[in-house]
């Protein structure tokens, strides 16, 4: 046999999962052809181990040959069905915007891995200890509080989202720069109506656009990707250059001059 | 989940668990005589095995495992784990199920 080192049970039952995947899918391949084929329903191991726990977590070295007084570890691998994997698994963390507690700055280690092993990982778990009133430091021994905890999880999901918001704004705007093929102002009483034609001048539809003209604000009236209708006051314009800017969103400005 | 293995790691003398798997399910399935028939409904295999754990640098495990080498009594006894598991005929583990529609209750 190859060398004994230990594992955790964690990989093992991956490794072990992957091999029934992989037994499955010959089959389901055998069962294209052959009507009746058979898949595993179920699968029970008993097993010789050494355990070792090393202060922080448990570990199993497979017993060698006439070694003796291993310990018999039971496990049970059943079948479960689809509906029953969505009730009893969370989401994994790349596809929600939770944020775990390694993201958490000014939480020491120690704290961390109290939680960890109490299977609190993430923020979502916290607001649930919120929720249902647990006491950290009478239930586990672990001196945190949940309330202060949650709170500072929530104001790093906050900054995540907007993080992650302008990340996904950056990019669209890198792949959609701003154009103006045409521009035409026209008076209207004591107004003039500035139009701004092009591509992809207001992409984003929640980012309020503002613009100046000679360095006063005047009015954005409507904002499309195609065009941008701008309301200034006669006196805002000069009889020279006119600098118009017009801030599209977070990465996006125009700077234009009119005369 | 790791989507390759390498088991050129595991000792010579085993085999990646998934071949016993597969292995022991390659059974016909159905016996016909003239104007009956059967089919096998659920195979339970309960044996003692020798298995090889592997555990690579990033603490990867692959499993090697292979029925009893010897049943003699040798000078060195194998440690023999213990395996029990059923194959059932896929078209009754994939059997669509009925809508769990909540029961009407009336008072």
């Amino acid at each position: 046999m190859s060398t004994n080192k230990s594992w955790d049970l964690r990989s093992f039952l991956d490794s072990m999962i992957f091999e029934l995947d992989q037994a499955r899918d010959t089959l389901a391949i055998k069962s294209i052809n052959k009507p009746l084929t058979y898949t595993v329903k179920d699968l029970n191991l008993d097993l010789q181990l050494f355990p070792e726990y090393d202060g922080k977590q448990v570990k199993f070295v497979t017993a060698k040959p006439d070694q003796r007084g291993a310990s018999r570890i039971n496990i049970s691998l059943g079948s479960i069905t689809d509906r029953q994997v969505r009730e009893t698994s969370k989401i994994p963390m790349a596809e929600s915007d939770d944020v775990t507690l390694d993201e958490v700055p000014d939480l020491d280690e120690e704290t961390k891995e109290s939680l960890k092993k109490i299977g609190v990982k993430s923020a979502q778990d916290v607001e649930e200890l919120e929720r249902k009133n647990v006491s950290l430091d009478t239930v586990a021994g672990v001196k945190t509080n949940v309330g202060e905890l949650a709170e500072k999880l929530r104001k790093l999901r906050g900054l995540k989202s907007q993080a992650q918001a302008l990340s996904q704004a950056q990019s669209q705007r890198a792949e959609q720069p701003p154009q103006v093929t045409r521009i035409g102002i026209r008076r209207q009483g004591a107004q003039g109506l500035i139009t701004l034609s092009g591509h992809h001048l207001a992409i984003l539809e929640d980012y309020p656009i503002t613009a100046t003209l000679n360095g006063r604000p005047i009015q954005v009236i409507a904002a499309h990707p195609h065009q941008l209708v701008l309301v200034a006051q006669q006196e805002d314009f000069t009889s020279g250059n006119n600098p118009l800017r017009v801030q599209l969103d977070a990465h996006a400005e125009l700077t234009l001059n009119l005369v | 989940m790791d989507s390759q293995k390498d088991y050129t790691q595991l000792d010579e003398a085993t085999a990646p668990f998934q071949e016993i798997l597969a292995g022991v399910s390659r059974v016909a399935g159905q016996a016909h005589a003239e104007g009956m028939g059967m089919s096998i409904a659920e195979i339970t295999v309960d044996m003692p095995f020798e298995v090889d754990v592997h555990v690579d640098p990033e603490e990867h495990i692959t499993l090697g495992t292979t029925p009893p080498h010897t049943w003699e009594d040798v000078s060195v006894a194998p440690v023999l784990h213990r395996i029990r598991f059923t194959l059932a005929q896929t078209e009754t583990l994939e059997a669509p199920k009925t809508e769990d529609n909540p029961s009407d209750e009336h008072e």
